[in-house]
């Protein structure tokens, strides 16, 4: 199977936003970083996917399945991390695998037992009492333990200190090592997906502004920083947005290398995926 | 389902043991003085209205936005809170029959009063499981006033601008009919109900 997750022309309408024309996907044993702003319509575009709501337009397919019509079937090899943990305050972690037990059917108690002692989530303590990193761990868990194929992840690493951060970022690493997993992993911390991602797709105003490799843009994406009479000098095509400010300009080219060649004179540096989606979103359009 | 049921008997559990032990209490109240009429109609509402609680419950964790990430239903996820409702009702119905044994109070009529009660009951959930699936627990709770303080209100400004709305006492017939049919009129209802919560449900943005 190529793609775990086929999005194509996917719609959502309401009052005062809108899901226009989303398509992406998510190849089989990749991660694919999913950013944008707050707002851009990254939990709408995953609600839509889990089936939460209804769509207005489009299709989704996972494992190369219809996303309604076997939703279920999809839903036993998905799991799911959202932002916080859904599970009430009172819970222990063995009345989460009772209740989950009894949902999924290739729910591994043992499996689940191992994470809690890898993750060191007491198992006497109730969720309330949880740190945000513990309570995050255990949702980890609880969505590992049926033993899926993706993993979708909704801003799963936000509100986590870098340690923490950094030991959920190894977790799906660890799952990503057996090449049919796949993992769509939505947030806006870009650092995060710098070190995980292998695709990056951009949302911004509900439209896909575009899906790329990481490496791509990490390497060959650059920033022209140059002052405004200098401006002239650049040639408009090979400019995807321009930002301007009083010390400057910053230009964003996809070419690093080749505008190094052609405007030797100018600083051209290399970028992060945190500048990228800041020029796109802040950036002005030259041609 | 089996998993959904768990997960709200899980929430609710200690809350049930704190309702029992006030149960408890009014039950040595109530029982010296040989009225258990109140008690059983307090024990009925109460645990038919238990499945309200679980809602509040669900609303404060957001359990429903992960929920629908499982592999459940919505049509499932609605249909569990109905099957608790009833179950609630159901036990309800047996408590008070027990504490009618233990007060060596159970006759027909007792039976009777007991059956009317459990259909009786069964309207609360029925009316307000919509309502909760359309605006949420909160604003439902004040609906819930509202439906029922219309009809009385109404009734007593009918009652004092004399307007007689031809409803004297029932004859005994009468009574003895509304009694038989509550139950089946009570299921009705209450699947009608059901039907209506899950299109709320399957159309509501999660």
């Amino acid at each position: 199977m190529k793609n775990a997750i086929e999005i194509n022309n996917l719609c959502k309408i309401y009052k005062d936003f809108q899901l226009k024309n989303v398509s992406f996907n998510v190849p089989s044993g990749s991660i694919v970083g999913f950013i944008g702003e707050n707002g851009a319509g990254k939990t709408t575009t995953i609600k839509l996917i889990l089936n939460e709501m209804k769509r207005d337009g489009g299709n989704i397919k996972i494992f190369g399945m219809d996303n309604i019509k076997d939703e279920r079937k999809i839903k036993e090899q998905i799991g799911v991390v959202f932002d916080e943990s859904y599970f009430h305050g009172e819970f222990k972690a063995g009345d989460v695998a009772s209740i989950l037990k009894k949902i999924y059917t290739n729910w591994d108690d043992t499996y689940f037992n191992k994470k809690l002692q890898e993750f060191n989530i007491p198992n006497n303590k109730i969720i309330k009492e949880y740190s945000k990193g513990m309570k995050m761990k255990l949702s980890i868990a609880s969505a590992l333990a049926h033993h899926p194929k993706l993993l979708i992840l909704d801003e799963a690493t936000s509100g986590l200190d870098p340690i923490v951060r950094r030991e959920i970022l190894d977790i799906f690493l660890d799952f990503i090592q057996d090449e049919n997993h796949s993992i769509l992993f939505s947030s806006h911390i870009t650092n995060d997906l710098e070190k995980i991602a292998d695709y990056i797709a951009f949302i911004h105003n509900g439209k896909i502004v575009f899906e790329h490799s990481k490496d791509e843009l990490l390497y060959n994406y650059g920033i022209i920083k140059c002052g405004k009479n200098e401006l002239s000098e650049l040639d408009k095509n090979d400019i995807i947005r321009i930002k301007k400010d009083q010390l400057g300009c910053e230009a964003l080219v996809a070419d690093k290398d080749a505008a190094k060649r052609k405007y030797p004179n100018l600083l051209i540096d290399s970028t992060s995926i945190d500048e990228i989606m800041l020029l796109y979103v802040k950036g002005e359009k030259v041609c | 389902m089996l998993g959904l049921i768990a997960k709200d008997l899980i929430c609710i559990k200690k809350y049930s043991i704190k309702l029992l032990a006030v149960v408890a209490i009014y039950f040595v109240i109530f029982a010296s003085s040989g009225d258990l009429i109140f008690l059983s109609s307090m024990i009925i509402i109460i645990s038919t209205m238990l499945v309200i609680t679980t809602f509040s419950y669900d609303e404060l964790s957001k359990w429903d936005c992960f929920a629908l990430s499982l592999p459940v239903t919505k049509k499932q996820i609605v249909l569990c809170k109905y099957f608790l409702a009833l179950i609630f009702d159901l036990l309800g119905m047996l408590i008070v029959l027990i504490i009618h044994l233990i007060e060596n109070q159970l006759e027909f009529e007792e039976l009777i009063s007991i059956y009317t009660l459990g259909a009786v009951a069964l309207i609360i959930p029925a009316i307000l499981l919509p309502l909760i699936y359309k605006f949420g627990v909160q604003k439902s709770r004040l609906w819930l006033i509202l439906i029922f303080l219309l009809p009385t209100a109404l009734a007593i400004i009918f009652g004092k601008a004399g307007i007689s709305l031809g409803m004297g006492l029932p004859s005994e017939s009468t009574i003895e009919a509304l009694v038989k049919a509550s139950l089946p009129a009570a299921l009705i209802v209450f699947s009608a109900s059901y039907f209506i919560s899950c299109r709320i449900f399957e159309n509501k943005n999660i």
